[in-house]
């Protein structure tokens, strides 16, 4: 699903936002991205989504080279990823309904399919009875369960969620855990970028831990540790 | 096909930012209402000058005594004055037939009583340079050909051209004239400056809906036709609104002067459909179309950074 080959990003002039990264991601996968504040998630997710473009290295996306992908092109890549932020990204005038039913008017799915296919996502993240409230009006965990809503619903194969419990409580944050999961158990491959050392922890998934651009450890059912382990062989 | 969804969000935006639309409203009101000043002040000058223009001729009577030869010497000399745009005979049976026009009504009880035609032919000349008039009139004076007795205007009017103040008038027009083109260039340039700031303005303030919208995969152009929408209804309610103001100003000055004793220019500035009060309908849709286009491009164009990838 995704392919990274000695991928460099180095920010203007100097600053180090990723370095010399090779990883795999197979389809139907779940990853944490761990590592402290600055150690390059946020850089690594960017470069999938086409928001950035790689100083060095080659970038594959659902089979696509995003190197010679053309730029009127990328709309149509970004269909095919759904994305949560830790601010959520919410159309702050439109209601939780509209702001799931942006993402099918995007790709212009007809009126009949999305009164179809809202209710049924809007269902499936517990937020029925909010259909029709304004993002200002619920609270955090019920922003990012639209959010993520919204990323879900045209069932891309491939989800993003940068440091997605960063803004919700720790209770919240297991369920929106659980939601990710189930999403990835319909086949979806899931990459989710945290600071989350519990969330890790209790979840034991593949871990990749970076630090200073580089990536420190690769580890299948890990957990996230404070001291690099050595780097085990990715597949 | 998703006419409705973007004229929908255009609507929505336009309703929820409504102090920014107010605002965009009232630039592009202001904007085209100057520009729409100066071109009605424009056209009305015009017209105004182009009557007083018809009045810088030179009347040059020719005598009823004249010998063919005389008249053909006199064509002759106009024919090969430099100074000179064009001349028009008048025959005598012209000139009656004016003569005629102008009396109106009552001109068959009067022209009864004369024996033969009193009239003389002329040659009503037009100068290239109004300030030539005194030097091109006087080279007629005095010619064999042209009659020194004409009736009822004494011997020295035998060649008859405008006056000074007129032709001071005509200049001061003339400058006046200049000058709003000056104008019109300066504040057309400020409305497009104007009207793309404030496009930006609400753009920048809309600059995470626009990040997000591209995130969840929108293509540019499903991006910017609310912005295009929106700016085109921002203008067509500006320049609308201004049009009907400037009808409603140009109006009130045409009264006003109608009340004075400058009454007689009213008559003369203003074409005749405006007044009999009918509406500008060559001004309103082309400010219409003006403003609604500026606002449509200034929407889209305002963009442009936004869309980088
Ligand atoms: N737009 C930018 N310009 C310059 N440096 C940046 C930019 N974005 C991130 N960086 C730098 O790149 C490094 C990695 O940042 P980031 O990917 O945001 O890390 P994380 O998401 O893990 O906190 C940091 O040193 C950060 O300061
Ligand atoms: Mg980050």
């Amino acid at each position: 699903m995704i392919v990274f080959e000695n991928v460099s990003k180095i920010y203007e002039p100097d600053v180090v936002g990723l370095q010399d990264f090779t990883w795999h991601v197979p389809k139907g996968e779940f990853v944490f991205l761990v590592g402290p504040s600055g150690s390059g998630k946020t850089t690594l997710i960017k470069l999938v989504l086409k928001e950035l473009e790689p100083t060095e290295g080659r970038i594959l996306v659902a089979g696509r080279n995003l190197s010679t992908l053309r730029r009127s092109k990328v709309p149509f890549l970004r269909r095919n990823i759904g994305c949560v932020f830790q601010d959520f990204k919410l159309l702050p005038n439109k209601t939780v309904w509209e702001n799931v039913a942006y993402a099918l008017e995007v790709v212009g799915e007809n009126r009949r399919s999305i009164r179809r296919k809202v209710p049924e996502i809007v269902n499936l993240v517990g937020l029925a009875d909010k259909a029709n409230s304004l993002p200002h009006e619920i609270s955090g965990g019920e922003q990012q369960r639209v959010s993520v809503a919204r990323a879900f619903v045209n069932h891309p194969p491939l989800l993003l969620a940068d440091e997605p419990t960063g803004n919700i409580d720790p209770e919240t944050s297991i369920g929106l855990m659980q939601l990710l999961m189930r999403i990835n158990r319909t086949g979806t491959t899931v990459v989710v970028a945290t600071h989350d050392r519990d969330m890790v922890n209790r979840m034991k998934r593949r871990v990749i831990q970076l630090e200073g651009g580089r990536m420190v450890r690769d580890e299948h059912r890990g957990s996230y540790d404070e001291s690099p382990a050595e780097v085990t062989g990715a597949d | 096909m998703r006419t409705s969804f973007f004229f929908s969000e255009a609507v929505g935006s336009l309703r929820r930012n409504w102090v920014m639309t107010m605002a965009a409203i009232l630039t592009v009101f202001i904007s085209m209402s100057i520009l729409g000043v100066a071109l009605v002040t424009d056209r009305n000058l015009n017209q105004g000058t182009t009557s007083l223009k018809n009045r810088i001729l030179i009347q040059v009577f020719i005598s009823d005594n004249a010998t063919p030869e005389q008249v053909a010497a006199l064509q002759q000399k106009i024919n090969s004055t430099p100074q000179i745009k064009k001349s028009v005979y008048i025959s005598k049976d012209q000139a009656l037939e004016r003569f005629r026009q102008t009396l109106g009504v009552n001109s068959a009880i009067i022209l009864k009583e004369l024996p033969n035609n009193p009239l003389p032919a002329s040659y009503e000349i037009y100068v290239k340079d109004s300030n030539q008039v005194d030097a091109v009139a006087q080279q007629f004076v005095g010619n064999p050909a042209v009659d020194d007795n004409v009736p009822g205007s004494g011997k020295h009017d035998s060649v008859v051209y405008a006056k000074k103040t007129v032709r001071r008038m005509l200049g001061i027009i003339n400058l006046v004239e200049k000058g709003m083109w000056v104008a019109m260039g300066i504040f057309g340039v400020a409305a497009i400056l104007l009207i793309s700031t404030t496009v930006r303005l609400s753009i920048f303030a809309r600059r995470r809906e626009i990040e997000i919208m591209r995130l969840v995969g929108a293509t540019n152009w499903f991006i910017r036709w609310p912005f295009i929408l929106e700016g085109f209804i921002t203008g067509l309610v500006g320049s609308v609104l201004a049009g009907l103001g400037i009808y409603a100003f140009n109006w009130t000055i045409f009264k006003w002067i109608k009340s004075t004793t400058l009454s007689y220019w009213a008559v003369k500035i203003y074409p005749p459909w405006f007044q009999s009060g009918s509406w500008p309908l060559g001004l309103l849709p082309s400010l219409a179309l003006l403003g609604a286009v500026l606002g449509a491009l200034g929407g889209g164009f305002a963009l442009r950074r936004y869309l980088k990838v």
